[in-house]
């Protein structure tokens, strides 16, 4: 477990982006992954994310995928993917029922074990993975990556993990 | 001159600075490194507390978490602490205890008369003496016995700061429980392998016996050396495996070192919940008491305890010392204190013959083998010990300090919840562990291994147990430090009681002596779990430990049984006192669980809304600090006269897409969905499997394979899931995808006769006459300029509108509609005024749905499907579920205008007073009309309309006659809604 | 506290479950009457040793688990999707 880094403090930023939650209909899974693949959305096998330059696609769920992109007028991100991706997938438009936010400094894992009950080891849990879990008696999804950890939190519950964010950086500096 | 003295430095000291400290009002002065105990000894202070039911004056009889009796409260700024072992307790500067269970002080407590009176309060003597009469247990008894005989007391105002204490997870491959040398053993060739190890003691000295052998200091520094270069291994001190829960998971007490900022702005706590693929018991052993007269007076204390006062702070338990043991452990003690000048008056030993009285012959010591101390004298303390010799002769001997060791047993309590296998071992008398592979292995002491080297070995081979169990093959074992070797020794001689006149104590916390256990085996509590009930052997905080196998084998005695078939009382957590803080953790207070916001929330605050909390859910209840009735009506009359716009966001949203959706809603909904037209809602009434209803909402369709649905917000993740269980266990094939919408929109009820003009001010794309959009239609437009969706729904019974955006566009369209509504008569309103206007129109909600209704029941049977399967059709149509005396939905009145109505309020024949016919669920003045009206649940109800009935609230003193109708208040034909 | 080997999501604890009861009954057809139905919501064997519950994984990935499990030692024999062949061991204890 990485120790805390006295040089960059753990801190949090809200990033504004949208959010698209795919199902693939019964049956047609792999016509959806086919479509994205060749449309430059790939989509991510189960506990895996996909980083590019214009989505995060991330799968937490079976034969579902969180597709996450910058912030474009309402439902247009929606509508971009479902184009994309055909008929066969079930596409929504979540991008007011998440929050997500960016959590960096190397002490992420270790400020995390208090309210986490993941193992954060980062050979266990990294950049390229996904997972649903709770954290702080919120269910989240978490996206690792290299410098720091995506947090997709449900938007009514995000002021509430936001304050206890704050209160958990504010202890990892003291 | 006598009692317990410094006289020289310990081990254990980190400066000879004095650290001040109070203790019952007195300033005393210890040093760093002094546990409050030994501070306390070091002082000479001998009597630390009184016992739980004789009073009688105690000692320090341990060094460690199984102290029976130095237990003191501690007084911080954030509130009292009762029940820490003192011999637990760090010195800090400043710290503040007192001793516990004496009244009005420690030297003078009244209540050690129940001492005087002692043959009269015998085991079970509170059962069997304040039984009759029973108005005079709650009165007089249960007042006097909780003065008495408490612990002690718990701190009467709110828990202590939030921040006093935190949880934190923690993953390992091999949690080891205890750093003495197995436990540090098998840590160093676990970690060298590169496994994750987790090493917990509860001690802040690591090493076990290690730390105080002078012999092994070297290795003990090297060893912890290399472990702390390793870095998949963490060693934490002061933490204390608390229990264990079964598939490797633990909880671990730690207590963090007191820093310099303020106290109470830092935690002092740190749970930590430990996940560990397997495990090494190092645990140890705790040594055990003799039970003899006079076993419990101040001056008596265990060998080891002896010895850890001596090496690690450099006290002497007297001036004048006798040792009486049955093996061999506890000559190092006898030994020691000869060496450091502290006089040794005699070693009495059980046992014939041993190397280590030897030894201690070598060294000048009088030993007197196959005798027995038969008593210990003295009224207030210690003074002398009545000795028989091998040849049978009695000696006196005049001593301030009586050092016992009967053995040492396995701490076992740990192995035990993870439902070890006990095995006896002769050669130490006592039960020893043994795991399950698959759980973990024991190691060391309490794997019945004697001797440091051999513990080592153990460790080792515990860690190699482990590493074959997980199928890592055999783990190379990297170069440990040079050990010395472990002296011959003896096997002990087992000595549980001495008999003779006078108490000897097995329990003394709970002050249990051997006649006590006697009498509860001849009044047929005669199971060890009975026992210990009966005589509370081995209760409380200390669990007895130092005490508690010396009671079983007096019971096995008494029963003619061997002690290998007594059996154990079974373990379960706490291994030691856990504050309720630690255990709560962060989350209390503010965090004690989350809270929900609505997307509107600061909006809200910001116009003077008064919270309140539904479920986890903050919402508005009223625009005005002002509560009463006054504000809420003038919120809901506006609505039925002009217009009211309020936040429905916290209703569940659920979209259910794909071609099978239709079939599957059929299946969920009581009524049927699928014949529902594009671009229409509907009222849509679940019930559960037995036949009772589960939720209402609306469902929406919005397109062909394409539907919404809206749940009551305290059932929105029940409908989810219920939902969810369903799709996946009984139409695992079908074309249906659920989603969870609930957070993405934000949603606005918008009602009054003039709803549809202020509505028509902001919405595009849509033409809101009745014509076109009539009740229960439903489509999608731009309201305030952003993509939403309008539905014709109404739950005020006024015409009304629900218009839904996205959640990020909440605030500038609902300001929007407020800013071009307002000059047409638009206002906000709360809950409450939601609630009153519901309630006029007869729609049900929780207090109606309260999972005892049936759709008949609340009128709405007409609604549920005849033909089709769905969820609770057939139970729905059981016998049991229709008509006859059920309670069923009506509405009620007060015949007297000026009479208030209340939840809760009982209905009654007023001809015959004698049986509650139902009860009010809600109610609420009326809007239009003068008086209250309300709704109730009526037993045959339905036929009761026109009736009038008793209402009763005997809480209230009232009683007067309401008259029934229909649930329906306001506008029974729909007129309004459909305007 | 349990921890559960979800097929999708690894091992959880328990926490992030939501329990749902016996999952060795299965509803009865439609036209099955109310004795059967009867029987599915209300007859329990509520057995000391092997028994099979719904758990439904709610905090990650929303699947609903037929979970074996011993109610004397916790023990968990199998974890497994609603569709999939499952066995009740015969208790020796
Ligand atoms: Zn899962």
């Amino acid at each position: 477990m990485s120790a805390p880094d006295p040089v960059s403090p753990l801190r949090f930023e809200r990033t504004t982006g949208d959010v698209v939650e795919v199902t693939a209909r019964r049956g047609r899974t792999r016509d959806v992954v086919y479509a994205g693949r060749a449309r430059d959305l790939p989509l991510p096998a189960m506990g895996e994310a996909i980083w590019s330059d214009t989505f995060v696609a991330a799968s937490t769920r079976p034969d579902r995928w969180w597709i996450i992109g910058p912030a474009r007028a309402p439902a247009e991100t929606a509508a971009r993917v479902s184009g994309l991706l055909g008929t066969g997938a079930i596409v929504v438009d979540q991008s007011s029922g998440f929050e997500t936010v960016d959590l960096v400094g190397a002490g992420w894992r270790e400020a995390l074990t208090q309210g986490c009950r993941l193992d954060l080891d980062p050979a266990i849990f990294t950049a390229g993975q996904a997972a649903a879990t709770t954290i702080a008696q919120i269910n989240v999804i978490m996206i690792p990556h290299p410098s720091g950890l995506l947090v997709l939190i449900p938007a009514t519950y995000a002021q509430h993990f936001r304050e206890w964010l704050t209160h958990l950086c504010g202890e990892s500096h003291s | 001159m006598s009692g317990p003295t410094r006289i020289g430095s310990g081990l254990f000291e980190q400066s000879s600075a004095p650290v001040r400290f109070r203790f019952d009002g007195r300033i005393y002065s210890g040093r760093a490194g002094d546990t409050l105990a030994s501070a306390l000894l070091a002082n000479g202070v001998q009597v630390v507390g009184r016992s739980f039911k004789y009073h009688r004056r105690r000692g320090i009889v341990t060094a460690g978490p199984e102290e029976p009796c130095a237990l003191v409260t501690l007084i911080g700024p954030s509130g009292r602490e009762p029940n820490r072992p003192a011999t637990t307790v760090p010195l800090t500067e400043g710290l503040v205890a007192e001793s516990q269970n004496r009244w009005p002080s420690l030297r003078f407590d009244v209540l050690s008369i129940f001492g005087a009176l002692s043959r009269f309060l015998p085991a079970g003597f509170y059962y069997k003496t304040f039984m009759w009469p029973s108005f005079a247990w709650e009165r007089v008894y249960e007042p006097l016995i909780r003065r008495a005989a408490g612990l002690g007391r718990v701190q009467p105002s709110r828990s202590p700061p939030a921040s006093s204490a935190v949880t934190q997870h923690a993953h390992t491959d091999v949690l080891v429980v205890g750093a003495g040398p197995a436990g540090l053993s098998a840590a160093y060739v676990l970690g060298s392998a590169g496994l994750r190890v987790i090493v917990a003691d509860q001690d802040a000295i690591l090493g076990g016996g290690s730390a105080l052998d002078p012999d092994w200091h070297a290795w003990r520094s090297a060893l912890l050396g290399l472990l702390a270069e390793l870095p998949t291994v963490r060693v934490w001190a002061r933490t204390t495996v608390i229990g264990a829960y079964g598939h490797g998971v633990y909880g671990a007490l730690q207590t963090l070192p007191v820093g310099p900022t303020p106290a109470g702005s830092q935690p002092t706590e740190k749970l930590h919940v430990i996940r560990a693929a397997s495990t090494v018991l190092a645990t140890g052993c705790v040594e055990r008491l003799i039970a003899l007269p006079g076993n419990d007076l101040p001056g008596v204390m265990l060998a080891g305890a002896a010895l850890r006062y001596l090496v690690g702070h450099g006290i002497s338990a007297g001036h004048r010392t006798l040792l009486f043991t049955n093996n061999d452990d506890a000559y190092a003690t006898a030994i020691e204190y000869a060496r450091r000048g502290s006089p040794i008056e005699a070693i009495v030993d059980v046992r014939e013959y041993s190397p280590a009285a030897d030894r201690a012959r070598g060294a000048g010591l009088t030993v007197y083998a196959s005798a027995k101390v038969e008593a210990i004298l003295g009224d207030r303390a210690v003074r002398a010990v009545r000795v028989r010799n091998r040849e049978g002769e009695r000696l006196t001997l005049t001593v301030d300090c009586v050092l016992l060791s009967g053995g040492h047993t396995p701490a076992t309590a740990l192995a035990a919840q993870l439902g070890a296998e006990l095995r006896w071992s002769s050669s130490m008398a006592a039960f020893i562990p043994d795991l399950s592979p698959s759980i973990g292995q024991v190691a060391g002491s309490a794997h019945g291994v004697c001797g440091l080297a051999a513990a080592v070995q153990d460790g080792i081979s515990a860690a190699q147990r482990i590493a074959e169990t997980l199928q890592l093959g055999e783990l190379a074992t990297p170069d440990f430090p040079p050990m010395p070797p472990d002296a011959p020794r003896a096997d002990l001689e087992p000595c549980w009681e001495i008999t003779g006149k006078g108490k000897a104590f097995v329990d003394l916390q709970h002050d249990v002596t051997t006649a006590d256990i006697r009498l509860a085996r001849r009044e047929g509590y005669e199971h060890v779990e009975h026992m210990k009930r009966y005589t509370t052997h081995g209760m409380a905080t200390d669990q007895g430990r130092i005490g508690g196998l010396v009671g079983n084998a007096v019971l096995a005695t008494a029963r003619g049984i061997d002690i290998t078939e007594i059996g154990q009382p079974k373990a379960r957590p706490f291994l030691e006192t856990v504050p309720f803080g630690a255990l709560a953790g962060e989350e209390s207070g503010d965090r004690f669980k989350p809270k929900r916001r609505l997307p509107l929330h600061d909006w809200h605050t910001q116009h003077g809304a008064t919270f309140v909390n539904a479920g986890l859910w903050l919402r508005p209840l009223v625009y005005s600090a002002d509560t009463s009735w006054n504000t809420v009506m003038a919120e809901a009359r506006h609505v039925r006269r002009e217009a009211g716009i309020t936040d429905v966001s916290s209703l569940g949203k659920i979209e259910v897409a794909g071609s099978d959706a239709g079939a599957f809603l059929d299946f969920i909904y009581a009524n049927r969905m699928s014949s529902l037209a594009m671009g229409r809602c509907r009222y849509g009434l679940m019930l559960r499997e037995d036949g009772i209803v589960l939720d209402d909402g609306t469902v929406a369709r919005l397109g062909k394979d394409h539907f919404l649905l809206t749940t009551t917000t305290v059932n929105a993740t029940v409908v989810l899931e219920h939902l969810e269980f369903h799709r996946q266990t009984l139409y695992p094939q079908a074309d249906v995808t659920i989603t969870d919408v609930g957070d993405h929109w934000a949603q606005f009820a918008v009602a009054g006769p003039l709803s549809r003009a202020v509505l028509a001010e902001v919405v595009e794309e849509l033409d809101l006459s009745n014509e076109t959009f009539p009740f229960m239609a439903a489509a999608g437009a731009r309201i305030a300029k952003t993509p939403g969706r309008v539905f014709r729904i109404s739950f005020s019974g006024e015409l009304a509108y629900e218009v839904a955006v996205p959640a990020r566009h909440a605030l500038s369209v609902w300001s929007k509609i407020l800013e071009l509504g307002e000059p047409l008569g638009l206002k906000p309103y709360g809950l409450d005024a939601l609630n009153t206007l519901r309630i006029e129109k007869g729609h049900v909600t929780g207090a109606e749905l309260n999972g005892q209704t049936s759709a008949n029941d609340l009128g709405l049977g007409r609604l549920c499907k005849t033909v089709g399967d769905y969820i609770g059709a057939t139970l729905a149509r059981r016998p049991g579920l229709q008509g006859g005396q059920r309670l069923e939905l009506v509405g009620l009145r007060p015949t007297d205008s000026e009479q208030r109505l209340r939840n809760g309020t009982h209905l009654l024949d007023s001809e015959n007073p004698t049986a509650s016919l139902g009860y009010v669920t809600s109610c609420t003045p009326a809007t239009e009309q003068v008086g209250w009206v309300g709704l109730a649940l009526l037993s045959a109800g339905h036929s009761r309309v026109g009736q009038r009935l008793l209402a009763a609230s005997p809480m209230h003193n009232e009683a007067y006659d309401v008259e029934i109708v229909s649930p329906h208040h306001l506008d029974p034909d729909n007129i309004r809604v459909r305007a | 506290m349990l921890r559960i080997l979800c097929p999708h999501c690894g091992v959880r604890d328990e926490t992030e479950f939501r329990y749902r009861g016996d999952a060795t009954t299965a509803r009865p057809a439609a036209d099955s009457g109310e004795t059967a139905f009867a029987r599915y919501v209300y007859d329990r064997a509520n057995p000391k040793g092997w028994h099979a519950e719904w758990w439904i994984h709610v905090a990650g990935c929303r699947a609903v688990l037929r979970v074996v499990r011993h109610t004397v030692t916790h023990e968990i024999h199998s974890v497994t999707l609603p569709q999939a062949p499952f066995d009740i061991p015969v208790d020796a204890r």
